[in-house]
């Protein structure tokens, strides 16, 4: 009769647990360190910042830069007013330049040709419009 | 049916300073919008040209009158001739 020891099944295992556990709990280690270093490179927390927390200087100082900023961007500036203001006396107001001769002339030229082109519109068929089907 | 209309109308916006044109027929209907000028408004403007013209009753009547309307982002210019009135939007 011949006694074999009982089956260790650790012992059939590439690694031991022990061994598992460190390499695994240094990669899921680094792991989050990454992603923790990714969010707070990328993430703006703001429910941490108070209002009265940052200084009245550095308030001045970053809303200049923030206007500098937008009207860099700008690139189409505003029209300018063409209404004069309703302050002045009915003398000047009256004398103001009126609307150009040319583009008077401008506009009469193309109503008319405009009206024109309006009379000239005409509906084209190509079938007749009236078709007579199943008739004695 | 209506490409020599929409021509002249194209050739209205290709115009410096023009942002917008529209035609409308007598009943007020537009026939044709582009730019700032809509649809909606062509009833509006038919309105003002007539009552432009009666305003100038007793003068000659084949002589239609050009209807100017200032705003601060430009002049609206209208005009009927023959049953049809165009708007031209300019700056």
């Amino acid at each position: 009769m011949v006694y074999s020891p009982p089956l260790d099944r650790c012992s059939f295992s590439y690694l031991t647990p022990s061994r598992m556990s460190d390499s695994s709990k240094t990669d899921e280690e680094s792991a989050l360190n990454r992603v923790l270093q990714k969010t707070a490179n990328d993430v703006i927390d703001v429910t941490y910042i108070e209002p009265h927390s940052m200084e009245n200087a550095e308030v001045s100082g970053r809303t200049r830069e923030y206007r500098s900023q937008v009207a860099s961007l700008r690139g189409v500036s505003r029209p300018v007013a063409k209404l004069p203001p309703n302050n002045q006396p009915p003398a000047v107001m009256l004398s103001k330049e009126l609307v150009s001769p040319a583009d008077v002339r401008f506009v009469t030229d193309r109503s008319e040709a405009t009206a024109a082109a309006v009379e000239s519109m005409e509906v084209k068929h190509g079938e007749p419009l009236v078709v007579q089907f199943a008739a004695p | 049916m209506e490409a020599s209309l929409e021509s002249q109308m194209n050739e209205i916006m290709s115009q410096p300073g023009v942002t917008g044109v529209l035609c409308a027929d007598e009943q007020g209907l537009a026939l044709s919008a582009q730019g700032t000028l809509t649809p909606h408004s062509a009833g509006l403007v038919s309105v003002v040209t007539e009552k432009a013209c009666q305003l100038r009753h007793g003068t000659e009547p084949d002589e239609k009158p050009v209807v100017v309307m200032e705003f601060d982002t430009g002049n609206v210019l209208i005009r009927s001739h023959n049953n049809s009135t165009l708007a031209v939007h300019k700056v």
